[in-house]
């Protein structure tokens, strides 16, 4: 199950989402958005910005800003939070990839130190626990260690029901709940966690607001402003 | 741009300008051509081609930057205030303005968001799209309880411009009967969730004062004029291809080109207007090209000045001749006074047990409406504020981004937070604000924006009026709440936030008397006849509704006055 780097774009294929993206049904008929589907077309995109729809995922660029040791760290402790179940897990879908790509791109100086105080306090931990570094211990010792550290940093407001993004509220959070809701959100946004974790659908072309739930049914990939 | 550099030192008169693209100044262009009127529509922002570049449509969830989170270092330096809005993110972002461009200063104490577009269509490439006629009482509210001046007209004036904007900007609704909230011409209603109709249900046997009906909205269910009903994408604001939501690119812009009357000049921003005291009338515009920077000058025999209320009013105030030294049409000085936004509260939220094997396909960009219920045909006895509010309503069924916040690690957690959480019905009271003369904007010369104008300082605050508004706002939903069968409610905390309803509407407003109004009731100027205003700084008062639909049907109404006068050859 597992898709590595470079992959992103096997399980859809995009060139058949960009057709499908670009136009819509009416009424049994399609109908093409012809200015969408022009400025796809037109290879240099002279004159406007590429359309984000034909543009690589965003976990598809370079970075290159963790040492090898901090990948494996970072790799592992997005890996015990959101593991490989019956469902890919974080590694599947590039978390650690995407978590390397905000604190290059869009972690400011404090969050960039918090962040890293962080990694150093769960290897600490690790190493005080189980007597080596996280990325060694076995995937029962690793569970225990975040635990314990999220135990300890839980009191924050962060943790309260439909709490506030750090994003928004930068003033004190812990580190727990930056790692938390940053490997969350690259996890269910990433092309692998919105298809195979959750459910995708970008043009349902219809509204129906009563259909069938199973216990073991997923969410749909969320949408901004829904 | 075929009237670049020379045209302003040309010999040429259009018939009209509109001074901006937004969701009035597309209206007036529209009425005006298809008239036959020569028109020019100037806008400060940079163009935009409909349908093919909205940059950020349908993109796929993995595309967006950071996931989506806010990119706030950005934000903080370029968009401290834009950034605030709902409706902003990185795939929307292309549709506002940089606030580090154009910023304004507060009267200490006071905090008020103010959102503003920044292309060829304004803010209706990323409005809400609830679309509302005001009620007859509306109308009377202020002749009635004697805060601010009489409107001019009354509802049966605008009804008729209600019907004619409704017909082509494409409104669906369901028509409910009330005099109070009056029904207009609605394409289909969209369906509404399970727990909806399950709501209504409850609401029409426990708390039958109330009407709970689908939102009334500018999102297509039928096709019209070329334009496609909804697909159901949910992301508006990034704009739409299909046009499926009413804005100035989908609907009145294509209209007004198709005429061959309408000449379009984006980043062209109006410094001023300019008044000739020998003929007592606007000449023209003077303009700073924003690609050249070269200062421009175009003349035509009628202004439309809809540059979005506070900007209007920002014109107004700058535009001073020897015959208005305190601002053009401003003999009476009410220009920038009596600033409304409407006293909008997220409020109490519900959380239901109902349901919970019921779900959804398709993103319907629309939420359900409970319509005014407060002091209708005169003042509730256990109301002790005056005038009304609405509540706007969305059921939500909670994902990942509520319930991310539980603790856990590990295989529990991720199985929680992929499934749906429960249902929740969120409310949003938008009550009406009077209108006060201390809530204002002026201008502050010694600093200019990008735009080479002199910065807008805002004062605007709520009044007692508002504050026991919202206290009852918070009692009626827990009462509607509980009605609807809410398991558990999360109170309104009461805290003090931004005003931010993007509602602004005021400072240039209509009245019978031109001592104490700006315009008469053809959106006029009392002052100078052939200058129009017609977006939401006419406003005399705010209503509770959502108020675009209003300044369109005013735009219409406004501008056959306009076109009959100019056919007559008297203006």
């Amino acid at each position: 199950m597992a898709i590595g780097q470079g992959t992103a774009g096997m399980s859809f294929p995009r060139r058949d989402f960009l057709l499908a993206a670009a136009v819509t049904a009416t009424g049994g008929a399609i109908m093409y958005s012809k200015g969408l589907a022009a400025m796809l077309a037109d290879g240099d995109h002279s004159g406007h910005d590429m359309p984000m729809m034909g543009r690589p995922a965003y976990v598809d660029q370079a970075v290159e800003v963790f040492s090898t040791e901090k990948r494996a760290l970072v790799s592992a402790m997005a890996e015990t939070l959101l593991p490989q179940t019956g469902t890919p897990g974080a590694i599947d879908a590039q978390v650690p990839k995407f978590l390397e790509l905000l604190y290059d791109q869009w972690m400011a100086a404090p969050e960039k130190q918090l962040f890293d105080r962080g990694l150093a306090e769960t290897d600490r931990q690790a190493q005080a626990a189980h007597g080596k570094v996280f990325a060694d211990c076995e995937a029962a010792e690793q569970k225990v260690v975040l635990e314990k550290m999220e135990e300890e940093q839980g009191d924050h407001p962060w943790f309260n029901f439909g709490g506030t993004s750090v994003a928004d509220d930068q003033d004190d959070i812990p580190f727990m709940a930056l790692f938390k809701e940053i490997t969350v959100v690259g996890f269910f946004m990433s092309e692998v966690g919105a298809q195979q974790v959750l459910r995708y659908d970008m043009m349902p072309g219809n509204f129906d607001g009563d259909t069938s739930l199973g216990y073991d049914d997923s969410s749909w990939a969320s949408v901004p402003f829904m | 741009m075929t009237e670049m550099m020379s045209q302003a030192s040309t010999s040429k008169t259009y018939d009209a300008i509109v001074i901006g693209s937004g969701m009035t100044g597309g209206v007036a262009a529209r009425e005006l051509t298809e008239k036959g009127m020569q028109v020019l529509m100037l806008e400060r922002g940079t163009a935009l081609n409909h349908p093919g570049e909205y940059v950020g449509e349908h993109a796929p969830n993995w595309s967006i930057p950071f996931g989506g989170l806010a990119d706030y270092q950005n934000y903080k330096k370029d968009y401290p205030v834009q950034s605030k809005s709902y409706a902003f993110d990185e795939a929307t972002k292309p549709h506002w303005i940089k606030d580090s461009d154009e910023p304004y200063l507060q009267e200490e104490g006071t905090n008020f968001e103010w959102m503003r577009g920044g292309r060829v269509g304004g803010r209706s490439l990323m409005w809400g799209r609830q679309t509302y006629r005001w009620g007859p009482h509306d109308f009377t509210a202020n002749a009635e309880d004697g805060h601010g001046v009489d409107w001019p007209i009354r509802y049966e004036d605008l009804a008729p411009w209600y019907s004619h904007v409704e017909k082509y900007i494409g409104v669906s609704g369901q028509k409910e009967g009330l005099e109070s909230f009056p029904d207009g011409e609605f394409q289909k209603p969209m369906e509404m969730y399970a727990l909806e109709k399950r709501i209504k249900r409850r609401l029409a046997r426990h708390a039958s004062d109330i009407t709970y009906t689908i939102g009334r909205s500018a999102v297509l269910t039928e096709p019209l004029e070329g334009r496609s009903p909804c697909h159901y994408c949910g992301a508006c604001p990034r704009g739409c291809s299909t046009g499926s939501y009413f804005s100035t690119q989908s609907s009145t812009l294509p209209a007004a080109m198709k005429t061959g009357n309408l000449t379009l000049r984006p980043e062209s921003a109006v410094q001023k207007i300019i008044y000739d005291s020998a003929t007592g009338k606007a000449t023209g515009v003077q303009v700073k090209d924003m690609k050249s920077g070269a200062s421009l000058v175009y003349k035509a025999r009628i202004i439309f000045l809809n540059a979005s209320t506070i900007h209007s009013a920002q014109i107004l105030l700058n535009s001073k001749s020897a015959a208005f030294p305190n601002g053009l049409a401003n003999s009476s000085g009410v220009v920038g006074r009596y600033l409304m936004d409407h006293n909008e509260h997220s409020t109490n939220l519900g959380i239901f047990f109902d349901d919970i094997d019921r779900y959804f396909s398709g993103k319907r960009p629309n939420g359900c409406y409970i319509p005014r219920f407060r002091n209708i045909g005169g003042q509730d006895e256990d109301a002790d504020f005056l005038r009304g509010y609405g509540i706007q309503c969305n059921v939500v069924r909670l994902d990942h981004r509520f319930t991310m916040h539980q603790k856990g690690i590990g295989a529990d957690y991720k199985d929680a937070i992929r499934k749906p959480g429960p249902w929740v019905f969120a409310m949003s009271a938008f009550g009406e604000c009077l209108p006060y003369q201390e809530n204002k904007i002026t201008l502050d010369e010694s600093r200019r924006d990008a735009f080479d104008m002199p910065l807008v300082k805002i004062r605007m605050e709520f009044g007692e009026n508002e504050h026991q508004m919202r206290k009852d706002v918070t009692q009626q939903a827990d009462r509607i709440l509980k009605a609807a069968g809410a398991v558990a409610i999360i109170p309104d905390d009461g805290s003090e936030k931004p005003i931010s309803a993007i509602h602004e509407m005021g400072t240039v407003r209509m009245g019978k008397d031109a001592k104490t109004s700006a315009l008469n009731g053809w959106n006029q100027s009392h002052d100078v006849p052939n200058l129009f205003v017609t977006d939401g700084a006419a406003m005399t008062s705010s209503g509770n509704v959502n108020p675009s639909l209003t300044y369109m049907a005013f735009t219409a109404r406004a501008a056959d006055y306009a076109a009959k006068l100019w056919k007559k050859g008297e203006l």
